[in-house]
C-alpha cells in the first residue's frame, strides 16, 4: 500500500517509516503539516498516518482540510500518550482509528492492514456465511460449524470468530479486540482477551486435529492455517 | 520607623470596614435621634399652646360671668406671676395691668411683657364683655421651662446613647476585624506555600467562624492532595527505578548472548517490562486527566444495572478461569449520569483487585442493588488503618509490594466515584462469617 507519514519527530519518523516498508509498503515521510496537506492533494495515497504535533499545520487541521475536500482517504491518528480529548477530537474530525504512543510497531501494522482493508471493495461480504478452511459461520442463522459439526458459541465468542473470519490470516492485536469486542479503549491488566480466546479455542480447535486460531507472540492472534 | 508604622495605621483607619461601619450606623443613628428629638419637641410646644389656649378661654368665659354679674369695681381680677386678668371699659379706663398690646387685639396673642419685673412670654386672650374688652394672660415661660430641660435632657442621652453606640460598633467591628486579619494572614502564609497554616481560633457559630471553617477544611483537603502528589512523584520515580533496572539488565544479557534465540527472548522480555512501565504512565495521565474534571462533559445517562451486566459478562469467565467463585447480583433500574468506559474500567479495577489479592477458591461478589454498587469478595481483606490510604496513588500495602500492578487501581476507582459523585467506602465484607474480605460500595 502507498502511504504517507507525517512524523516530525527524526527518530521516530525514520523508524516507522522504515517498519512499514520492509512490510511491503511504501511509505512518504513528511514532517511539515503543509507539505502532508499538499501530498494528499496531488498524490493518490491508500492510508494516512498522522501525528497530532507538527510543525507547518498539526495533524487535526491537516485531517480536517482534506475532510473538507471529499478526500476520503484512511486516516490513522498517532496520538501522545493519555490523550483522551485528542483521541475524540481526532475521531470526531473524521479520522479512522487512532494510536497512543508508544506504540509497538506489529500494532500499527495490524491497524494499518486493517484500515487498508476496510478501503477496499472486496471487504463487503456478499454472502452471509463465512468460511475459512472447514469452519463456517452463518451470520443470518447464528450458527458455527466445523466439518460439519455444530459449535455452540455464546455472543461474544461469535462475534470474536467472526472478526477472525472476515479478516483471515491477518493479525488482531488485543487492542483492537478489546475495540471490536467490548468497545473497551482501555488495557484490563488482567487477562481478559486471553480467557476469552481460550474459551473460543476450546470450543473450534480442541476437539479437532488441526488448529487455526494462532497466538503471534507479544502481538496478538491470527486464524490461518 | 515606628511612627511611620502608626501614621499608616491611622491612614489605613478609614479603609477599614470595621469602622466605616461603625461611622455609618452611628451617623444615620444621630440623624434619626435628631430628627425624632426636634419632631418630639415641637408637637409638644404645639399641645402645651392648645392646653393653655383652652384654660385661657375657659378662665375667661368664667370672669366674664363674674363681671356681668356684678360690676367691674368690685370684681376682683387675677393678678399673679402666673396669670393676670384686665379690663377696659368703653371709656378707657383700665382696671388690671396695663400694657398697651393687651386690648389691640380680639383673639389668642403670644407676648413678651414686664409683669411684676420680668419680662416674659405671655399668652393672651381677649374679648369683649357688654361695652368693655377683657384680656385673660397666663405667663407662658414655666412651661417652656418644662420643654427646656426635657430637651436639655433627650440632647444629653441622645450624646451619650450615640456615644455607646459608636463605641460598642466599633468593639464589635474591630473583633470582626481583628478575626479577618487573623483569616487574611493565615491566608497570606497559604500563599506562600505553608498549606498546614489553619485559623482554627474561630469560635462560636456565626458566618465569619463558618467561613473559617470552611477555608480550614479546603486548606486541609489541598495539603492532603499536595502531599499525595508529592507522594505520587516520590512514589513514581521509585516504582519505576525498578523496572528500568530490569529492563536495562534484560537489554545487557541479550547484548552479551550470542545464540540468537536467547537474544530476542531477553527483548521480548524487555519488551513486557517496558509495556508494563507505558502502562504505568497511562494510568498516571489517565489518573491526571480524571481529576482535571474534563470527563464529566461527555457524560451520558446510563443504565447503572446495564454497564454492572456488561462487565460481569467481560469477566465472568476470567474470574472463573483462575479458580475463583463469580456471583452477581443486579437489582436496580436506576439511571445515572455517567461515562460508560470509566464505569466499567472501575468495576474492572475492583474485580481485578479482587482476583489479585484473594487465594484460589475464594468469592467474588459484584452486585447492583438500586443506586449501590459493590464488590465483596472472602480474601483476606484490609485492615481498617490501611482502607483510607490504599486510596491514595501507588500507595501499596507491604504484603502486596509483590503482586502485579502499579498502585493506581484504587486511585482510579476513587476518582471515577468523585467524577460520578458516588461515594465509595471500603469496609468489612459480609460474605463469610470466618473470612470477613473487603468490601468496596459505591452509592450513586
Amino acid at each position: 500500500m502507498r502511504i504517507l507519514l507525517l512524523e516530525d519527530d527524526a527518530q521516530l519518523g525514520p523508524w516507522i517509516q522504515e517498519s512499514l516498508n520492509s512490510a511491503g509498503h511504501v511509505t512518504d515521510l513528511l514532517t511539515d503539516g503543509r507539505h502532508a496537506l499538499a501530498a494528499v492533494t496531488t498524490q493518490e495515497y491508500d492510508i494516512v498516518l498522522l501525528d497530532r504535533m507538527t510543525p507547518g499545520l498539526d495533524g487535526l487541521s491537516v485531517l480536517k482540510a482534506m475532510r473538507a475536500a471529499k478526500n476520503s482517504v484512511p486516516v490513522l491518528f498517532l496520538t501522545a500518550l493519555g490523550e483522551v480529548d485528542d483521541r475524540v477530537a481526532g475521531l470526531e474530525a473524521g479520522g479512522d482509528d487512532y494510536l497512543t504512543k508508544p506504540f509497538a510497531i506489529t500494532e500499527l501494522l495490524a491497524r494499518v492492514n486493517a484500515l487498508g482493508r476496510r478501503n477496499s471493495p472486496v471487504a463487503s461480504a456478499v454472502s452471509s456465511t463465512l468460511t475459512f478452511a472447514d469452519i463456517e459461520l452463518d451470520l443470518m442463522s447464528r450458527q458455527c460449524r466445523r466439518q460439519g459439526k455444530k459449535i455452540e458459541l455464546n455472543t461474544k465468542e461469535f462475534l470474536l470468530l467472526e472478526i477472525f473470519l472476515k479478516h483471515p490470516t491477518r493479525l488482531q492485536t488485543k487492542a483492537m479486540l478489546l475495540e471490536k469486542v467490548w468497545d473497551l479503549r482501555f488495557d484490563p491488566t488482567t487477562s481478559v482477551v486471553e480467557t476469552h480466546i481460550s474459551r473460543l479455542r476450546n470450543k473450534i480447535d480442541k476437539p479437532f486435529a488441526t488448529k487455526l486460531l494462532k497466538t503471534v507472540r507479544g502481538a496478538g492472534y491470527v486464524l490461518e492455517q | 520607623m515606628y511612627w511611620s508604622n502608626r501614621i499608616a495605621q491611622i491612614r489605613s483607619l478609614p479603609k477599614r470596614s470595621a469602622i466605616r461601619q461603625a461611622a455609618l450606623l452611628t451617623s444615620i443613628f444621630l440623624i434619626i435621634l435628631l430628627l425624632a428629638g426636634a419632631t418630639g419637641a415641637w408637637l409638644f410646644y404645639k399641645s402645651i399652646l392648645e392646653n393653655t389656649d383652652i384654660e385661657l378661654r375657659n378662665r375667661h368665659q368664667l370672669l366674664t360671668q363674674q363681671i356681668l354679674n356684678s360690676p367691674p369695681s368690685t370684681t376682683v381680677l387675677p393678678s399673679s406671676s402666673f396669670l393676670f386678668a384686665s379690663l377696659q371699659e368703653h371709656d378707657g379706663r383700665i382696671y388690671g395691668p396695663q400694657h398697651p398690646k393687651l386690648f389691640r387685639r380680639a383673639g389668642f396673642q403670644s407676648l413678651e411683657l414686664f409683669h411684676l419685673g420680668d419680662k416674659e412670654t405671655w399668652r393672651t386672650y381677649s374679648a369683649n364683655v357688654g361695652e368693655s374688652k377683657l384680656t385673660m394672660a397666663i405667663n407662658m415661660a414655666p412651661k417652656y421651662e418644662v420643654l427646656e430641660h426635657g430637651s436639655e435632657l433627650f440632647l444629653i442621652m441622645g450624646v451619650l446613647t450615640t456615644l455607646l453606640t459608636l463605641i460598642t460598633g466599633l468593639v464589635i467591628g474591630l473583633r470582626a476585624q481583628q478575626r479577618l486579619n487573623h483569616i487574611h494572614s493565615t491566608l497570606d502564609k497559604v500563599a506562600e506555600g505553608d498549606l498546614s497554616a489553619r485559623i482554627a481560633t474561630a469560635v462560636g457559630s456565626d458566618d465569619l467562624a463558618q467561613v473559617a471553617v470552611r477555608i480550614d477544611e479546603t486548606n486541609m483537603r489541598l495539603e492532603s492532595l499536595l502531599r499525595q502528589s508529592r507522594d505520587l512523584s516520590a512514589n513514581i520515580a521509585h516504582d519505576l527505578k525498578t523496572p528500568l533496572a530490569r529492563l536495562r539488565a534484560k537489554l545487557e544479557t541479550a547484548l552479551s548472548h550470542t545464540n540468537p534465540e536467547q537474544v530476542s527472548l531477553c527483548i521480548e522480555d524487555a519488551l513486557d517490562q517496558s509495556d508494563q512501565m507505558i502502562a504505568t504512565f497511562e494510568a498516571i495521565l489517565r489518573l491526571a486527566h480524571l481529576n482535571s474534571g474534563q470527563y464529566r462533559q461527555r457524560f451520558n445517562t446510563l443504565v447503572l444495572a446495564d454497564i454492572v451486566r456488561e462487565t460481569a459478562d467481560i469477566y465472568q469467565a476470567v474470574v472463573e478461569d483462575s479458580q475463583h467463585l463469580f456471583q452477581l447480583t443486579i437489582d436496580s433500574k436506576v439511571q445515572i449520569k455517567g461515562d460508560r468506559e470509566l464505569l466499567i474500567q472501575l468495576i474492572a479495577n475492583l474485580l481485578e483487585n479482587a482476583l489479585r489479592h484473594t487465594p484460589t477458591g475464594s468469592c467474588i461478589h459484584l452486585s447492583c442493588i438500586d443506586n449501590s454498587l459493590s464488590v465483596n469478595d472472602n480474601g483476606p481483606g484490609i485492615a481498617a488503618q490501611y482502607r483510607e490510604k490504599v486510596l491514595e496513588p501507588m500507595y501499596r500495602l507491604e504484603h502486596s509490594r509483590n503482586t502485579v500492578g502499579n498502585g493506581l487501581g484504587l486511585s482510579l476507582v476513587q476518582s471515577v466515584a468523585q467524577l460520578h459523585k458516588a461515594q465509595l467506602t471500603l469496609k468489612e465484607s459480609q460474605l463469610s462469617a470466618q473470612n470477613p474480605g473487603l468490601s468496596v460500595s459505591l452509592l450513586f
